[in-house]
């Protein structure tokens, strides 16, 4: 049963509060040189700031929260690079939103965990860790300014399984400069044989601002050529699921009942609300991210208000095509059913262009209850939601 | 007033030789015009032409001269000073009895003013020459006046005086129109050398229309020749070639501004009123007579205006197409040569094909969109129009590719020759003859004007010429050499219809007709843009140019193999969306052909491709 890990177990409820938490901890130790999420160096100062902000925009916005909650993510930033009482008060945050079957997870950096910081998390309800790994090549590692080194992952997933850590997640990177696809078949390899629970593989990508942009600009590094990235995809996708992962989303891979429950929420566009600067929440149809300004985000909060932001509603066919930009990124795609109950159309008919073109071509299969994204046609993707996307914005041809 | 106090006569010249200040020149000595009134180039009524330099709608004027103890009546009827309008040129020089050939001293003798007097000497009009622009420190006032011996006794009908000796260098009038020099000896000579009418006033009515413009209160305003007869207030008029008939509401001559007059009689030159709606139902060169007392022929040499040059005109991003439709037609109430027809490219939204007497035309019209409109436009290549003989023995006209016949119906494509003459100076003959056998060009004659300017005479297919041949010529002559050409008809060559077939499915809106011989060529340049202007996708897309089933050129526009946003920027769907729709911003007008998406830009593109 090749796609049936996240068949969509949960009942659609867009209308209602958020199924899902995200906490953004907006601090690292060092940043990386590919990295554009908001992040500052740690300071104790400011994370003591930073925690007082958090709990009163929770008290802002937990009305809107679902109890208990699916999914609870505390991502960033470095979550784990807070001192171990900050953190405790952290993960402390939304206890009162947790049940039995809440998925809790925390992101960590190899490098700053240790056997203290895995119990400490699991003694605070975590229940799923996300590692990430990036890469066991030393020279990858250095090239991406990570400042773990290949043996601290191996040490990091060791401490979180003798802390009885159970569900332990990869990231991986492909499409660094100077990777190979023989590099990369050795982190696959290595990954692998550390049997997590959930493996995600993310091409490099060059956002602008960032040092490695710069970098690849000044010709000091050469990027990945796409013939090349889309190899290590499809070797990606060849190991993992050889090693008994299923291939569920276009870049995740898991263990059967191991997807990653937070992020289903974004692909399947159910609410979510995400507390702390630069976090996205879209509740009640409107999605809205918060400024991506530490100080600006404690000042308004102290004042009793909420944080700057900035928000939209999308409405009508741009809702709908940005629904299946989301869904279609699922390998067992958009059930017809499920969005017609939604939005009142089936995808076809509400963007025909668009899906019958790709269709036509290959790119999307249509079935009587699904549409899908062909297997060939993952890797080129966006050019299919571009197009959608474009074909909601048009106004409707007269038939 | 008597016949032998009347002169009708044009300025012919070539652009730039100094025609309209020739003009103002005379309505200033004569006083029929004040100082204040005095500006340059007063006959032009439109910007553009002011800008341009050049006349591009005739009109007439009259002055009165004193020689002696008699008064004269010297009627000017202006000329288009372009090859487009070539046939209009031929009606307005109908209308006179005799003409100055205008020469800039500078210059020398050029194209258009040879085929100028060429033409002027096939009507049997009498010549006077004038060397211009004197005054210019680079004028060779002899040299100049050495060619024009030469040029007119050569040509169709050798000119002569009307003492009927032949016309030597130094009979030629020197003046400048910028200091008035020579004008008084100009004016004399059209009084001495020119014949006056010949023409009955009371025999049946029959005018020539040289011209006719729009006015808002009264409709079209259309000038005319009297030839025979006269014509009166409140008369009711018959156009021969329309058949339509008119009252005249008013009648007037030009004094130089328009004068009310109660009648004309043959041997005038006037303008009639008659409630008509529209200039396309006046057509210049038709004969105009009584309706119940009618001429039993008309004036010999009318036919409709034919169009030789046809482009599509769709709105630009600014524009809307009723816009496009509105100024089109709103040009056309003065423009009776301009034809349009709604047309729809899928790739290109509406538009029209529009038809043009030449080159020159089209970049009229679509000047005057813009700045009388504001209508900004994009517009594909000029093209030709074709004659195709089918196998049931009729000629259709065909002014696209897409509109031929299936290939099994066609006997034979014909299509327009012109007879060109390019005079060149001595030193670029080389190069011109090179161009000019690219070109398909078949060579007539070479003949020299002096030592160091050459008339070459060609006959090339029109569509050899239409597009880039003028700048090529400009270019290979330092820009020194000129042009001017006459269509001289239809004829059978070996015309093939090239197809585009992208992801093996013809697209029509790109099937051009061409040459056997530069099909490849073409081709090959055609699919090389396609390949440039249309994004990769996500398979490989084969471009071929074909003439029939069979593929003369082909590339292949290699499948995309990237392009995903692999991570999902924590929850920021927002961010990701307006990434997505960066990659289509720009290119809202696209066509589908065969599942490939061709941007509006390649089509443009392509029926720029240069083949060279």
């Amino acid at each position: 049963m090749p796609h049936a890990t996240c068949k969509e177990k949960w009942p659609d409820r867009p209308r209602g509060p958020a199924d899902a938490l995200y906490v953004h901890v907006p601090f690292c130790a060092a940043k990386c040189g590919y990295c554009d999420f908001y992040s500052l160096p740690h300071d104790a100062g400011r994370a003591r700031h930073y925690l007082d902000a958090l709990a009163a925009e929770l008290h802002l916005r937990c009305r809107r929260l679902r109890r208990p909650l699916e999914s609870i993510y505390v991502g960033g930033g470095t979550p784990t690079c807070l001192a171990p009482e900050a953190l405790d008060e952290l993960l402390g945050l939304p206890g009162a939103w947790i049940g039995p079957h809440t998925e809790f997870t925390v992101e960590v950096n190899p490098g700053t965990l240790d056997d203290a910081t895995a119990a400490q998390l699991v003694s605070a309800g975590v229940n799923r860790v996300t590692v990430g790994a990036q890469s066991f090549e030393q020279e990858e590692l250095e090239q991406l300014g990570r400042s773990h080194s290949a043996t601290d992952i191996a040490r990091a997933v060791t401490a979180l399984h003798r802390a009885g850590m159970d569900n332990v997640a990869l990231d991986l990177i492909y499409g660094i400069p100077r990777q190979t696809p023989a590099s990369w078949r050795r982190t696959l390899d290595a990954a692998l044989a550390i049997d997590p629970s959930h493996l995600s593989v993310y091409a490099l990508s060059y956002e602008p601002q960032t040092p490695l942009a710069a970098a690849r600009d000044a010709g000091r590094v050469v990027a990945m050529d796409d013939e090349t990235q889309r190899d290590c995809y499809d070797e990606a996708i060849a190991t993992a699921t050889a090693a008994g992962l299923d291939h569920y989303e276009l870049s995740n891979f898991a263990r059967p009942n191991r997807t990653c429950r937070h992020n289903l929420t974004y692909w399947l566009n159910r609410p979510y609300i995400g507390l702390g600067p630069a976090a996205a929440s879209y509740v009640d149809g409107v999605r809205s991210v918060n400024e991506a300004d530490l100080a600006a985000y404690t000042a308004a909060l102290t004042r009793g208000e909420t944080p700057p932001h900035a928000s939209e509603r999308l409405t009508g066919r741009a809702a709908m095509a940005e629904a299946l930009m989301l869904g279609l990124r699922l390998i067992e795609g958009v059930g017809r059913r499920r969005f017609a109950d939604r939005y009142g159309t089936d995808p076809l008919d509400a963007l025909p262009y668009s899906i019958g073109r790709h269709v036509r071509c290959g790119a999307l299969a249509l079935t009587p209850d699904r549409l899908r994204v062909s297997p060939a046609a993952l890797f080129v993707c966006d050019t299919i939601f571009a197009d959608i996307l474009a074909e909601a914005r048009q106004e409707r041809p007269r038939p | 007033m008597a016949h032998e106090h009347i002169r009708n006569f044009s300025i012919i010249a070539h652009i730039d030789h100094g025609k309209s200040t020739l003009a103002d020149r005379m309505l200033l000595r004569s006083g029929a015009i004040s100082e204040r009134e005095f500006h340059e180039q007063m006959l032009d009524e439109m910007d553009l032409e002011r800008e341009r330099g050049i006349t591009i709608k005739s009109s007439a004027v009259t002055i009165e001269y004193a020689a002696g103890q008699r008064n004269y009546m010297l009627n000017m009827i202006d000329t288009p000073g372009h090859v487009d309008f070539h046939y209009e040129v031929s009606r307005a020089l109908t209308a006179c009895e005799g003409a100055l050939l205008v020469v800039d001293a500078a210059q020398g003798v050029e194209a258009q003013t040879v085929a100028n007097a060429h033409l002027a000497q096939r009507n049997g009009l009498q010549l006077v020459p004038v060397v211009n622009k004197i005054d210019l420190p680079s004028a060779r006032p002899e040299d100049t006046a050495m060619e024009i011996e030469h040029l007119l006794s050569t040509g169709p009908r050798p000119s002569r005086k009307r003492d009927g000796t032949p016309w030597a260098a130094e009979d030629c009038i020197f003046a400048s129109a910028k200091t008035g020099e020579g004008i008084e000896e100009m004016m004399a000579a059209i009084v001495e050398q020119l014949p006056p009418p010949a023409g009955d006033a009371d025999v049946e009515t029959k005018a020539l229309v040289f011209d006719s413009t729009y006015d808002d209160y009264r409709g079209v305003v259309v000038y005319i020749r009297m030839f025979e007869g006269r014509l009166r207030v409140g008369d009711k008029v018959r156009m021969i070639g329309t058949e339509e008939v008119y009252q005249v509401s008013e009648l007037g001559k030009f004094a130089p501004r328009p004068t009310r007059v109660q009648a004309i009689a043959a041997g005038e030159v006037g303008y009639i009123v008659a409630s008509i709606r529209s200039v396309s139902s006046v057509h210049v060169g038709d004969t105009l007579t009584l309706a119940d007392r009618p001429a039993a022929a008309p004036l010999a040499g009318y036919r409709p205006p034919q169009q030789m040059v046809f482009s599509d005109f769709y709105a630009g991003t600014k524009t809307d197409f009723p816009a496009l439709r509105d100024a089109l037609e709103k040009l056309q109430l003065n423009d009776a040569a301009l034809t349009f027809q709604p047309i729809s490219a899928e790739a290109l939204g509406f538009g029209f094909r529009c038809g043009f007497l030449g080159l020159l035309h089209m970049e009229i019209v679509q000047e005057r969109l813009e700045r009388e409109h504001g209508i900004e436009v994009v517009q594909t290549a000029p093209t030709v129009p074709y004659q195709v003989l089918t196998v049931d023995g009729t000629v259709h006209e065909v002014d696209s590719a897409g509109e031929l016949p299936d290939p099994s119906r066609i006997d034979e494509i014909r299509e327009p020759y012109v007879r060109a003459d390019l005079i060149v100076p001595e030193a670029a003959v080389g190069p011109v003859m090179q161009l000019a056998e690219q070109r398909r060009a078949s060579f007539q004659h070479q003949e020299y004007l002096s030592a160091q300017r050459v008339i070459l005479t060609y006959e090339f297919p029109l569509a050899e010429i239409v597009y880039d041949f003028y700048d090529k010529l400009k270019s290979a002559t330092r820009g020194y050499g000129t042009l001017d050409y006459e269509v001289v008809g239809f004829r059978a060559d070996d015309l093939v219809k090239l197809d585009i077939l992208v992801n093996n499915e013809r697209v029509d809106a790109l099937s051009v007709i061409c040459h056997r011989t530069k099909s490849e060529p073409r081709g090959r340049a055609v699919i090389r843009r396609l390949r440039q202007e249309i994004d990769r996708h996500m398979f490989d897309i084969p471009l071929q140019a074909a003439i029939g089933s069979r593929i003369i050129a082909r590339e292949t526009l290699k499948a995309l193999r990237k392009n995903v946003t692999a991570k999902c920027y924590g929850g920021d769907v927002t961010r990701k969306r307006k990434l997505l729709e960066k990659q289509k911003a720009g290119k809202k007008r696209m066509k589908v052909v065969g599942n490939v998406e061709i941007p509006q830009k390649a089509f443009m593109a392509v029926l720029e491709a240069d083949e060279a």
